[in-house]
């Protein structure tokens, strides 16, 4: 009785723990919780709207994007994209320099290049409003050329930072470029 | 047949649980349908109206986003704003059926401002609320986006008394402005109220305490020739501003001129809303054909609105929009030396001059090796040719960035220009880009006279370099960047950030191009968000490290609808 019991403990936890795996594309995947909810652009607008109060650049994001990845995680909506090209030498890092300097007068600002598994991630987090916003950009290799970007954006009221920041370091650890 | 049997007791709670795991897996795996039920427009009225504006006003085929829509030309409301169907109003009014609805949450919200070049923010944005009104005689429908702009005068800070202003119906204090524009952007008059009481509009050129007072509706009218030293004149402007804070179009409601002599640009058509004080009684409606237009700027449509007759009764609604708008449109007449490919030979030849190119390294340079942003002004030595004054390349050490400083006098030279470096590699910021505008009233420039500031005008340009790209701007539309450049003063700082709204929203509309497109350099979405913040009234050009040749950069739309930012390919000669 008592390994029943605890079979079905073990079970219960373990559904509740598996996560999903998204493929972005056929070489790219994140991982995000089974309580996460993917939506359309209209429901991610609504939502915004709603979660947001109208707040008209976090809608401009939300509007803005075109991708089929869109999620919501309580109350963390996370836009994801995909694409392979090609890129300037050292892209990564003027991608942050750029984004730096645009910003050198934002207070809220902050940028930072995170190693997860190998992987350089370069994120940025600012507010506008009472909207917080991560970033992040990340490469499948240093080549110029044929490179495949995995890149996010997270956007939550700023009451909810712990969890928009727990959320997105679940998403950085679990990027994957299978090629 | 024989059933497999399980002796095991643990081997058959592992199959359980593997059964069990499995079932909700498939369940955890089914998608919610989170959809709200839509309500069900119920009204045949409403179902049938709602038919006629969809195949009269379709979403075009990039799912209703805009490719490009300049300010000053008409802003197209119906691709990206529409009517909430399923929050109907009906009533009959005015000897017509009315259907009346506010703006479908989903799409993007309209906003009017009232803003004069003299001061800013007469009328925030946050005053005025829009609503859609469908008109049918029975037989034919006409549609309108009617906007209020109210005076915080008469809103005392409650937003909330926007609703009691509607088409059946207006507050009887109400004081400010009501505007109809049709769907697809045309003008359809407009009206003003003060303490609930309807204004007569004045015929032109009407004099009242000396002071001539002319009510005009065009969607843009050049200020240039208005303001000779003998009239000085105020021009009120009707800012439209969609979702995202854009400006994207303007009518002049009215200007006051302080001498009782005309303005030398003459009327520009018939009359519209009246300005407090206005003493004539209302002229018959007549369409009157404008008068010229600027030297400078591209002039796109003139539309003349017809008085409005006052409405009959008066049974406390608002005044209906004019359905048969009268206008004449004149010829597009495109200021062909302001297009962007016009252009680019002047900015070839400045890039190339052997001064600014030396200057340009030399700021190249410095930045480089300093990080700091190191600049140097640009100024004729006379206004008669195209030698430039070699001067110092530095920065303020105070703030480690350019100034531009601009002179006007022949010891000093001309300033057309200033170019500066930007060590991260950013494309100029709209701060760079509005230095144009500025300039324009230092008082130098001014005292210098209107064949001077004409000579600015054309001339004027802003670069930035960068060890990977450099950028050069100038300006194609003076009206209107010199509205943003009022909207941008007027902008209102986010406490948490610093940055005032206008700055906010130029760098998250680069932040998000970068993000939905991680493999373009972070000049690029710089370049996109400059150009969507200042439409068409400015001409960037880009040139690789290195080179002084340079391209217009223009705005596309790819196969999934999506901006993107690429070269203008401009007709070899």
């Amino acid at each position: 009785m008592k390994k029943i019991i605890l079979l079905i403990i073990c079970v219960i936890y373990s559904l509740t723990s598996i996560g999903q795996q998204i493929a972005l594309s056929n070489t790219t995947s994140i991982d995000l919780p089974t309580r996460a909810e993917k939506l359309n652009k209209q429901q991610a607008i609504s939502f915004a709207g709603n979660r947001f109060n109208n707040n008209k650049i976090a809608l401009n994001t939300v509007n803005f994007f075109n991708t089929p990845h869109i999620y919501k995680i309580d109350n963390v909506l996370i836009s994801l994209f995909t694409t392979t090209g090609s890129v300037e030498e050292d892209h990564l890092m003027k991608l942050k320099r750029g984004s730096d300097e645009t910003s050198k007068k934002d207070k809220s600002y902050s940028s930072s290049i995170k190693v997860i598994n190998n992987t350089r991630i370069l994120v940025t987090n600012d507010i506008v409003g009472n909207v917080e916003y991560y970033r992040f950009f990340c490469f499948s290799n240093t080549n110029t050329s044929n490179v495949t970007a995995i890149s996010g954006c997270l956007q939550f009221d700023k009451t909810d930072h712990d969890n928009g920041t727990n959320i997105l370091n679940d998403i950085l650890n679990s990027i994957k470029f299978t090629k | 047949m024989k059933y497999l049997y399980l002796k095991s007791l643990n081997i058959r709670l592992i199959v359980s649980s593997l059964i069990f795991v499995g079932i909700a897996f498939i369940i955890n795996s089914c998608k919610k349908d989170n959809s709200k039920a839509q309500s069900t427009i119920t009204s045949a009225a409403v179902s049938q109206a709602k038919a006629w504006y969809e195949n009269t006003y379709p979403v075009n085929a990039n799912g209703g986003k805009l490719t490009t829509q300049g300010v000053n030309s008409n802003y197209d409301y119906s691709q990206v704003t529409k009517p909430d169907w399923n929050h109907a109003a009906t009533y009959t009014r005015l000897g017509k059926n009315v259907i009346e609805m506010p703006i479908d949450p989903s799409s993007s919200p309209i906003y009017s401002a009232l803003s004069s070049g003299g001061s800013t923010g007469i009328y925030p944005k946050e005053n005025s609320r829009s609503s859609f009104i469908l008109l049918s005689d029975g037989k034919k429908y006409s549609a309108f986006i009617m906007t209020i702009m109210a005076d915080p005068s008469y809103l005392k800070g409650d937003l909330s008394k926007l609703a009691k202003n509607t088409y059946r119906k207006r507050d009887s204090t109400f004081t400010g402005f009501v505007f109809y524009f049709t769907p697809k952007g045309q003008y359809s008059g407009g009206y003003e109220f003060k303490n609930g009481q309807l204004l007569t509009p004045a015929a032109p050129g009407t004099q009242s305490n000396g002071k001539t007072i002319q009510s005009v509706g065009t969607s843009y009218l050049k200020t240039a020739e208005l303001d000779p030293p003998t009239v000085t004149c105020t021009f009120y402007w009707d800012l439209t501003i969609d979702g995202y804070g854009n400006i994207v179009s303007q009518v002049l409601i009215y200007y006051v001129c302080d001498t009782s002599a005309p303005p030398s640009g003459g009327s520009d058509g018939s009359t519209g809303t009246g300005s407090p004080g206005g003493a004539a009684p209302p002229v018959p409606p007549t369409c009157t054909p404008s008068s010229g237009g600027s030297s400078d700027d591209a002039v796109r449509n003139i539309i003349i609105n017809v008085a409005q007759p006052l409405p009959p009764g008066g049974d406390g609604g608002m005044p209906p929009p004019t359905t048969e708008p009268c206008s004449v449109t004149e010829p597009v007449v495109v200021d062909t030396t302001k297009t962007p490919c016009s252009q680019v030979g002047h900015v070839d030849s400045v890039a190339q001059n052997s001064t600014i190119a030396a200057q340009n390294t030399q700021i190249l340079a410095k930045t480089d090796s300093s990080q700091k942003e190191y600049g140097a002004n640009q100024n004729l030595k006379s206004l008669t040719g195209s030698t430039y004054v070699n001067t110092a390349v530095g920065t303020n050490a105070s703030t480690d960035s350019f100034i531009p400083v601009l002179t006007w006098d022949a010891t000093n030279g001309f300033t057309v220009g200033w170019s500066h470096g930007h060590p991260g590699g950013s494309a100029p910021s709209p701060d760079d880009v509005l230095v144009m505008p500025d300039k324009l009233s230092n008082t130098t420039l001014q005292a210098a006279g209107a064949s001077a500031i004409q000579f600015y005008k054309n001339k004027v340009s802003v670069g930035v370099v960068t060890s990977t790209v450099s950028f050069i701007v100038t300006v194609s539309n003076w009206s209107t960047i010199q509205t943003l450049l009022t909207t941008f003063k007027a902008s209102p700082v986010d406490p948490t950030t610093g940055l005032n709204a206008f700055d906010e929203n130029y760098a998250k509309i680069g932040g998000d191009y970068k993000t939905a497109n991680p493999l373009a350099s972070d000049s690029e979405a710089g370049a996109y968000a400059l150009m969507t913040v200042f439409g068409d009234s400015i001409n960037i050009y880009e040139a690789p490290k290195g080179s002084t040749t340079y391209t217009p950069l223009t705005l596309t739309t790819d196969a999934n609808g999506n901006k993107k930012v690429a070269n203008l390919q401009c007709p070899q000669l």
